[in-house]
């Protein structure tokens, strides 16, 4: 569903884009050819690109008119186009609110869930911990307008009849999360969905002890009795208040947690020795257990040989699983690096670099071409255009400018994605050489787009008294400074306030821990 | 009575934890209104009377567990105990998800409930499967087990490096210690054990039994 969203917010973005730049070139065009104040010209254009056309302001002159000519043809175009976009987004939006949003869209590698109520109020803070989609299926009314106010995903019916179930993507789902009270209906469920997907895990509360053999027979892959599982914590927490507390912390994650991380072919652990991977050193974080195809191994000695298809147990906070987890996959951590391999690293960004930095070079060698063919041959241009009989020339003349302009700005854009990408991949070059932790790496990032922004200014500051002859370019010129320097002050904003909430997380964490005693 | 556990409440949790008390010796005095055998150790009464806290002995107890089934009631006995016995531990069941906050605010020291732990749990199974087998494995099996070793002023471990306890040619590993009620998660080989220190431990009952006996 997100993203959908994201292809039809792009799409709605790029319409508004091209309608602001059009509306802009042509503003300036009429200002000019018709003589007319900016707020006339302008009102003239949105007058004729909402096809209401009013008729008080017309164009008068060759160029006013042909001018009008593009305006009424792109510019209708464009908002024509911009209103299916909005309404079908509408549309979905309201289909997906009655009738739930898989309704419309296939899920994969998710965990469904059915029945919504407490219980799975907490699994669905977990899956949304592991960062696992999931969706609900539910049946009750009063039930379905909760998860309508929660905005989370859910198929509106019954879970035993089979369409309902492939509404979900069972066939495609990670699991399924049975959280009914009944365990007769869990189980049925249960066997409906393995039907479907037999690879499926299915996990299911128990609400009678004694149904436990029947919910497995059903093909249920993992029991939970709540009031059996929060029992045994209460024991424990008196008989030993520690490891109750541990216990309850790796379960709900609160500082530390117990990832599972397999070791793939491509793995340059495979092969290696638990002492040889130095996990422990390189990242803080423990090998706890392996899974050697069925087999668990707790404590695994340092000399066992890990193989492609172990499954790593390892504990750890936060970070040292998510470093581990990139020493597992790449053969490095994210934030220490071996010599060797940084020169791998390095390699590779330095050929990115190259890329893009030809392409910057060009294409700025393209728009100044551009920019000095418009100044310099224009006027040279215009009087060839004389040649042809008087309309046609004025039609010439103006049609040239504007495929220049337009030109320039496309490739204005695409030079400023590459430097945006230049300024990012040295950043983290510079961040990669020393321990650093990530967000500082993100501050010099967010500090480098703050110096563009104000770099864009200085050279504008320079530019501009050149320009005072010109005052459509002169405001043309403004509104792309203006404009990338809002890029690059968005980028940083986003990075600083990420960073934030970073701070604000680990501020919650560190109060959010209790221990008793 | 002194440092003994209250346990209020004898309904279908009150009494397995209770049977569990009783198995680890740990002194304790039950409250129920409603209970239907005669025991010894069990005051007749409402745990929300002041005066039947008081008579099992809330003064000098050290914890008082509360497992009635009224969540209402949780928060009023939580509030009184914190009341009569400030460094009393107060571990409380919630019924609902919603009054697990209230009954912290009421001084609880550890809530727990079933929807939190079932949810974590069912979730956990499908997103990390064999992470859950694994604890399956821990809670249920009886040979492997994670637990607590505590550091008293007479263990030998106590001053010991983690490196120098030779654990793992036993299969114990060291998962966490807690200092001064401070998580340290993964200590490193390094890390010295010292006298207070509760070590959180994983292996089998066997060896953490003779870890524990090593040095008491």
């Amino acid at each position: 569903m997100a993203r959908e969203m994201n292809s039809t917010a792009r799409d709605i973005a790029i319409i508004i884009t091209s309608l602001v730049v059009l509306s802009t070139v042509s503003t300036l065009l009429i200002m000019k050819f018709e003589h007319l104040s900016f707020l006339e010209a302008l009102y003239f254009v949105i007058v004729t690109i909402s096809t209401v056309g009013y008729g008080d302001i017309t164009p008068t002159t060759t160029e006013g008119r042909v001018v009008s000519l593009f305006l009424i043809v792109l510019g209708v175009f464009s908002v024509l186009a911009i209103i299916p976009v909005i309404s079908s987004y509408l549309i979905q939006r309201g289909i997906s609110r009655t009738l739930g949003i898989a309704g419309i869209k296939r899920l994969k590698g998710h965990a469904v869930i059915f029945r919504y109520n407490e219980l799975a109020e907490q699994a669905v803070q977990e899956l949304k911990s592991y960062r696992i989609p999931f969706i609900v299926i539910e049946d009750d009314n009063e039930k379905l307008r909760k998860l309508q106010e929660l905005g989370l995903n859910f198929v509106a019916g019954d879970a035993t009849d089979e369409r309902i179930l492939r509404k979900a993507s069972i066939d495609a789902a990670l699991g399924i999360i049975l959280t009914s009270r009944d365990d007769a209906e869990n189980a049925f469920v249960a066997m409906a969905a393995k039907e479907l997907n037999p690879s499926l895990i299915a996990a299911s509360r128990l609400e009678k002890p004694e149904n436990s053999r029947l919910l497995k027979r059903a093909g249920v892959d993992y029991l939970v009795d709540p009031r059996e599982a929060a029992l045994n914590l209460l024991v424990k927490s008196v008989l030993s208040p520690y490891s109750a507390e541990f216990l309850d912390r790796i379960t709900i994650f609160r500082g530390i947690s117990l990832g599972q991380y397999r070791v793939e072919e491509a793995s340059p652990l495979a092969g290696k020795s638990i002492a040889e991977t130095r996990l422990r050193s390189r990242t803080g974080a423990s090998i706890v257990a392996v899974w050697k195809k069925d087999e668990l191994i707790t404590s695994p000695p340092a000399d066992m040989l890990l193989e492609a298809g172990d499954v790593l147990l390892i504990l750890g906070t936060r970070e040292q699983l998510k470093r581990a987890k990139a020493l597992i996959e790449k053969g490095r951590t994210r934030f220490r690096i071996k010599p060797a391999e940084r020169v791998t690293v390095r390699e590779d960004e330095a050929v990115q670099i190259r890329a893009r930095f030809s392409r910057v070079v060009f294409n700025s060698a393209l728009i100044l071409m551009l920019m000095l063919a418009s100044l310099v041959l224009l006027p040279y241009l215009s009087r060839i255009f004389e040649i042809f009989p008087g309309e046609i020339a004025s039609f010439m003349g103006t049609l040239v400018p504007v495929a220049m302009w337009l030109a320039i700005f496309g490739l204005v854009l695409k030079m400023l994605e590459d430097l945006r990408g230049l300024i990012a991949v040295p950043s983290s070059l510079l961040a990669s050489h020393a321990t650093r932790i990530r967000s500082r790496r993100n501050l010099r990032r967010a500090a480098l787009d703050i110096a563009c922004a104000g770099l864009v200014g200085v050279v504008f500051a320079l530019v501009a008294p050149f320009l005072s002859g010109m005052p459509e370019v002169k405001t043309l010129l403004t509104y792309l400074g203006f404009g990338i320097s809002v890029l690059f002050l968005y980028d940083a904003g986003r990075i600083i306030y990420s960073y934030l909430q970073a701070v604000a997380d680990l501020l919650a964490e560190r109060l959010g821990g209790d221990v008793g005693r | 009575m002194r440092n003994h556990t209250i346990v209020c409440g004898y309904g279908y949790h009150g009494r397995k934890i209770v049977a569990a008390l009783e198995e680890a010796g740990i002194p304790h005095v039950i409250i129920d209104l409603e209970a239907e055998e005669e025991r010894e150790n069990l005051i007749r009464g409402d745990a929300k009377d002041e005066e039947v806290l008081l008579r099992a002995g809330i003064k000098e107890a050290k914890e008082i567990l509360i497992a009635v089934s009224n969540d209402v009631d949780t928060v009023f006995i939580a509030l009184l105990a914190r009341n009569l016995n400030p460094n009393i531990r107060i571990v409380a069941k919630a019924d609902r998800l919603s009054s697990m906050k209230k009954i912290y605010l009421a001084g609880a020291n550890k809530v727990i409930s079933p929807y939190v732990i079932g949810g974590r749990l069912l979730a956990r199974a499908v997103a990390r499967p064999l992470v859950a087998e694994f604890f399956q494995r821990v809670t249920i099996a009886e040979d492997l087990e994670v637990a607590q070793v505590g550091i008293g002023e007479d263990s030998k471990l106590a001053g010991k490096r983690i490196k120098d306890m030779d654990l793992a040619s036993r299969g114990i590993a060291i998962l966490a210690v807690y200092r001064a009620g401070e998580l340290v998660p993964n200590p490193p080989a390094e890390f010295q054990v010292e006298e207070g220190d509760h070590l959180i431990v994983l292996g089998s009952s066997e060896e953490i039994m003779k870890l524990r006996g090593r040095h008491s």
